[in-house]
């Protein structure tokens, strides 16, 4: 069973191909699964839907997020959100249907919905009576 | 400096303990996050019951005090501020889904979708000096 959690959804390793690119920040991400799916809630403050790029790379998903600035200019008092772009990368498994994938962001969260194909999902079989 | 963070440190070590986690989970996920084994990345500490606080920026402009706070997934209703003893409090509530999920991995200090029931957390400005006018107290959120 955890062998299958973690073929479903990964973390990629900072020094392959998907590592993150300077100066950037990892969203904390919160990421649930059933028997249909694998649906991912990342915390993205300051990132607008035109700012936001998902993709699908073989088996990478990357989601960077360009954080906008604050309109107003002011002499600053007091500094604790960063001034920095989001990047954070998973690497996801056969049985997620790459074609189903939808994304949607609402008040800062990002909520990625990674459904699982029909052959990876468990099948009941029915026993006969003989 | 006319304006302050408060912290809470009237729940003794509590108060420190809940900034020390904020900070550690943070850091923590920052640069250990990225191994392969999510079920064993739920931060340094466990999730708990504990208080977040948002981060927050603050500005001076003409005199008034203009204060960003990085509330994600939360609703402008879900927002309470209040001047109350020279203090203004931001306050904010979530109340989650009871959908029965399996959680595979959290990594947080701030996701607060992860939590099973509701979470507030207290940030309060403390003016100095001078009494706070409450008009300038006010409420804006910008979804971007």
């Amino acid at each position: 069973m955890a062998e299958q959690k973690e073929k479903a959804i990964a973390k990629t390793e900072s020094g392959s191909v998907a590592a993150a690119p300077q100066n950037t920040i990892v969203p904390p991400v919160d990421i649930y699964e059933d028997g249909d799916a694998v649906t991912l809630f990342a915390d993205l403050p300051g990132v607008s839907k035109d700012n936001l790029e998902v993709q699908i790379d073989k088996d990478t998903l990357k989601i960077t997020g360009k954080r906008v600035p604050f309109d107003e200019t002011g002499s600053s008092v007091y500094v604790e959100i960063p001034n920095r772009d989001y990047y954070r990368s998973f690497t996801i498994g056969e049985e997620i249907d790459r074609e189903r994938i939808t994304a949607a962001m609402n008040n800062g969260v990002l909520k990625l919905l990674l459904p699982k194909s029909e052959k990876s999902k468990p099948k009941k079989i029915e026993i006969k009576v003989s | 400096m006319a304006i302050t963070l408060w912290r809470d440190r009237r729940g003794g070590p509590r108060g420190l303990l809940d900034n020390l986690k904020s900070e550690m989970d943070h850091w923590f996920d920052d640069y250990f996050s990225r191994g392969d084994d999510l079920t064993k990345s739920e931060g340094f500490f466990k999730d708990s019951d504990l208080v977040n606080y948002p981060a927050v920026d603050i500005m001076e402009k003409d005199g008034k005090y203009i204060v960003h706070a990085e509330l994600p997934g939360m609703k402008k209703d879900d927002i309470h501020v209040e001047y109350k003893d020279g203090y203004v409090t931001i306050k904010g509530e979530k109340k989650l889904s009871t959908k029965k999920r399996r959680r595979t991995f959290t990594a947080s200090n701030g996701p607060m979708a992860a939590f099973p029931g509701p979470l507030s957390f207290p940030l309060r400005l403390r003016k100095r000096e001078s009494k706070l006018n409450t008009k300038m107290v006010y409420l804006s959120c910008h979804y971007r």
